[in-house]
């Protein structure tokens, strides 16, 4: 009981120690009322608040939408899309580009380029290249109606039409990748596929990765080019390209664009010609033209017309007028090469089509050439002839006529290893053979097959002299593959069909 | 008397002034718990003005308005242990530390001083009880009042911890 007692006095004397003036209540309430505290907020959100403290679901739940919230906006911060670079770069008026090629291996500068756009259509472009000691230097001024082209070297100047009709834009022209479309966009005959390189991006660059593909999606996958760009992150412009050597057809060389987007004075369009020039006659686009008729000589209206010359992919088509008349206008950069081959598609008769080939008439080389070509009436050839006296393009073709014959009819069906159907699998020809030769010959009449797998290609011209065709099927998840089919004159080939292999993960 | 919980909400549907009650009923038992760790009367007020503030701003973080106490005197011993730390140096090397004995102006004896260490080791429903009986007198029944607890329960815990604070200072002694 002493002992008891004992310890309370103790805790009362310490309590008595810890003696306390009163001071601290005045102070801590001064305090709290000089700071004017916010304090213990009284209110509904308050409450609300403690209550979602105090269950652990709720805390748990809360944790999750901080962090779902977290990774959106994170994402969003991140989302950033090729589609948005192209068009920050579509709404800027002026473009200056720098273009610089050097030698990979010495690290010389072979060549510069430079470009200045003005929107809609004005367009300065200076090349100099350096062989040796020789500087070529060349300027091409174009305002969407005419172009002039100057040659310090042999100081001429030369007027021609605008070419911007034929490609987008003048921009789109000098980037000849057609980079600033929308990605995983087919354009002449390629594919862009753009894609953000994460590991490269810097707090102010995006990078992205260019993947040039074939279209057809035929070519070996090594064969696939590539590009990278770097666009400021704040503007979204793009500050600089660097195209790989093997992209740009440049061997051992690295191709490099540096672009800067000041205003541009409007004198460095205008068309003077400098002193001391020669101005050259106008330079006229090379022409295409005749008339597409039925086998009796009555005019096919609305024909759909196919021009291609060399290289292979660039074709160009245009329709006929009710006169069964067709022109088509070439460009000065992929001229009318050997052989041109044009069809004509009547607008509603699958069993007649047209076709004629315009071959070289002084070949290089005769064992080279395809002597079972047979050539048909071709009209006015215009050659143009090169410093050696030989023709090597055409300039202007007209007066050709296409006279429509019977057509070949294809048919067949598309099928997986199962014998199950494939529908919307793609069948067209590829190649036509002649006895010495092989031509690529893909009409682009394209013909996709049904939900039973069947497909019947029409309008198929009959090429005299020709051996067989071949034709290729191609499906998504699956292996292209080719089928050649013998001509024996006859005009129905049926039962052409096609076995696909599913192809591994990531093969289209 | 209102229960530490009913003073709480008060509090915090808007009626600042009820906080000096709080402030009130445990100022001795916040001095109490930041001398422990200081040693010094003087530095354990202003701890305790400070923790007592910090309390204030924080009041809304508290989760059960019942435990105010125990929380309080958590609050109280991290600002403690933040003002020791941030104490200067020299204190520990003042010669005068090397007779503990001799008793300083605003430091309690060493009896007494175990007394304290020994209460601030007890378990937080005792020790809570003892502080309120003790260091700020309240009666048990008041004691009880403040903790809505029953007055047996807190007679109990009193007569526990009684036990356990000889059995604590008995050890130390030997």
């Amino acid at each position: 009981m002493t002992a008891k007692s004992n310890i309370e006095e103790k805790l009362e004397e310490l309590g008595r120690a810890i003696s306390s003036d009163g001071s601290i209540v005045e102070n801590v309430m001064n305090r709290i009322k000089a700071k004017s505290l916010t304090g213990p907020h009284a209110g509904k959100a308050q409450n609300i608040w403690r209550k979602i403290r105090k269950t652990r679901i709720a805390k748990l739940a809360s944790a999750a939408a901080v962090i779902i919230l977290l990774v959106l906006l994170n994402r969003g911060r991140d989302h950033v899309l090729w589609a948005d670079v192209s068009a920050a770069f579509k709404r800027v008026d002026c473009v200056h580009i720098f273009m610089r090629f050097t030698n990979e291996q010495e690290g010389k500068v072979i060549g510069t380029e430079q470009c200045w756009i003005r929107k809609p259509n004005l367009y300065r472009h200076e090349k100099s290249i350096t062989t040796g000691n020789v500087v070529e230097k060349t300027v091409i001024i174009d305002n969407g109606v005419e172009k002039l082209e100057l040659d310090k070297k042999a100081q001429t100047a030369q007027f021609s039409e605008s070419l911007q009709d034929i490609l987008p834009g003048p921009m789109e022209m000098l980037l000849f990748v057609k980079f600033f479309r929308e990605p995983d966009t087919t354009f002449a005959g390629v594919k862009f596929i753009v894609s953000k390189i994460r590991q490269e991006c810097t707090r102010e660059e995006l990078a992205f990765d260019v993947k040039v593909l074939p279209a057809s999606g035929l070519t070996k996958a090594q064969d696939q080019s590539k590009c990278k760009i770097w666009a400021d992150k704040k503007t979204l412009l793009i500050r600089r390209v660097h195209i790989s050597p093997k992209y740009s057809g440049l061997k051992d060389a690295s191709l490099r664009y540096v672009f800067d987007y000041p205003d541009i004075d409007p004198n460095m369009f205008s068309f003077n010609i400098p002193e001391g020039y020669t101005e050259l006659p106008k330079k006229v686009r090379p022409v295409v033209s005749g008339v597409v008729q039925y086998p009796d000589g009555s005019p096919v209206a609305d024909a759909k017309v196919h021009i291609r010359g060399f290289p292979f992919h660039h074709l160009r088509k245009c329709r006929t007028d009710e006169a069964g008349r067709f022109e088509a206008k070439g460009d000065y950069c992929i001229n009318l090469r050997f052989p041109i081959r044009l069809c004509a598609f009547p607008p509603d008769s699958p069993d007649l089509a047209a076709w004629t080939i315009i071959t070289d008439p002084e070949p290089w080389d005769k064992e080279d050439d395809y002597p079972d070509f047979p050539v048909p009436e071709c009209g006015n050839v215009e050659l143009v002839i090169d410093p050696n006296g030989r023709a090597f393009k055409c300039e202007r073709a007209t007066g050709i006529v296409l006279t429509m014959e019977p057509a070949l009819q294809i048919t067949g069906t598309v099928t997986d290893q199962a014998s199950q159907p494939i529908a919307g699998s793609k069948v067209r020809v590829i190649s036509l053979k002649y006895k010495r030769a092989s031509l690529g010959w893909a009409t682009y009449l394209l013909e996709i097959t049904d939900s039973r797998g069947r497909y019947k290609l029409t309008n198929q011209p009959v090429c005299r002299g020709a051996v067989s065709l071949t034709l290729s099927a191609e499906a998504d998840g699956y292996i292209p593959s080719e089928k050649e089919v013998l001509l024996d004159g006859s005009l129905v080939y049926e039962g052409v069909d096609f076995d696909l292999c599913k192809a591994k993960v990531g093969i289209k | 008397v209102q229960s530490d919980a009913e003073l709480v909400n008060a509090v915090l549907n808007g009626e600042k002034e009820v906080f000096a009650a709080l402030v009130k009923r445990y100022e001795r038992p916040v001095c109490a718990a930041a001398m422990d760790v200081l040693d010094n009367h003087m530095d354990a007020q202003e701890v305790a003005q400070d923790a007592f503030v910090r309390a204030y701003e924080n009041l809304h973080l508290l989760r059960k308005a019942s435990v105010f106490g125990p929380w309080l005197m958590k609050i109280t011993r991290r600002c403690a242990l933040t003002a020791a730390r941030r104490r200067p140096r020299e204190t520990a090397l003042d010669p005068t530390n090397a007779f503990p004995s001799e008793k300083k102006d605003g430091q309690l004896d060493e009896e007494r001083q175990r007394l304290l260490a020994a209460v601030v080791k007890l378990p937080e429903s005792e020790k809570q009880v003892i502080m309120l009986r003790y260091f700020s007198s309240h009666s048990a029944r008041d004691v009880a009042g403040i903790l809505g607890r029953s007055v047996g329960t807190v007679t109990k815990q009193l007569s526990r911890a009684h036990k356990r604070l000889r059995n604590i200072l008995e050890r130390s002694e030997k």
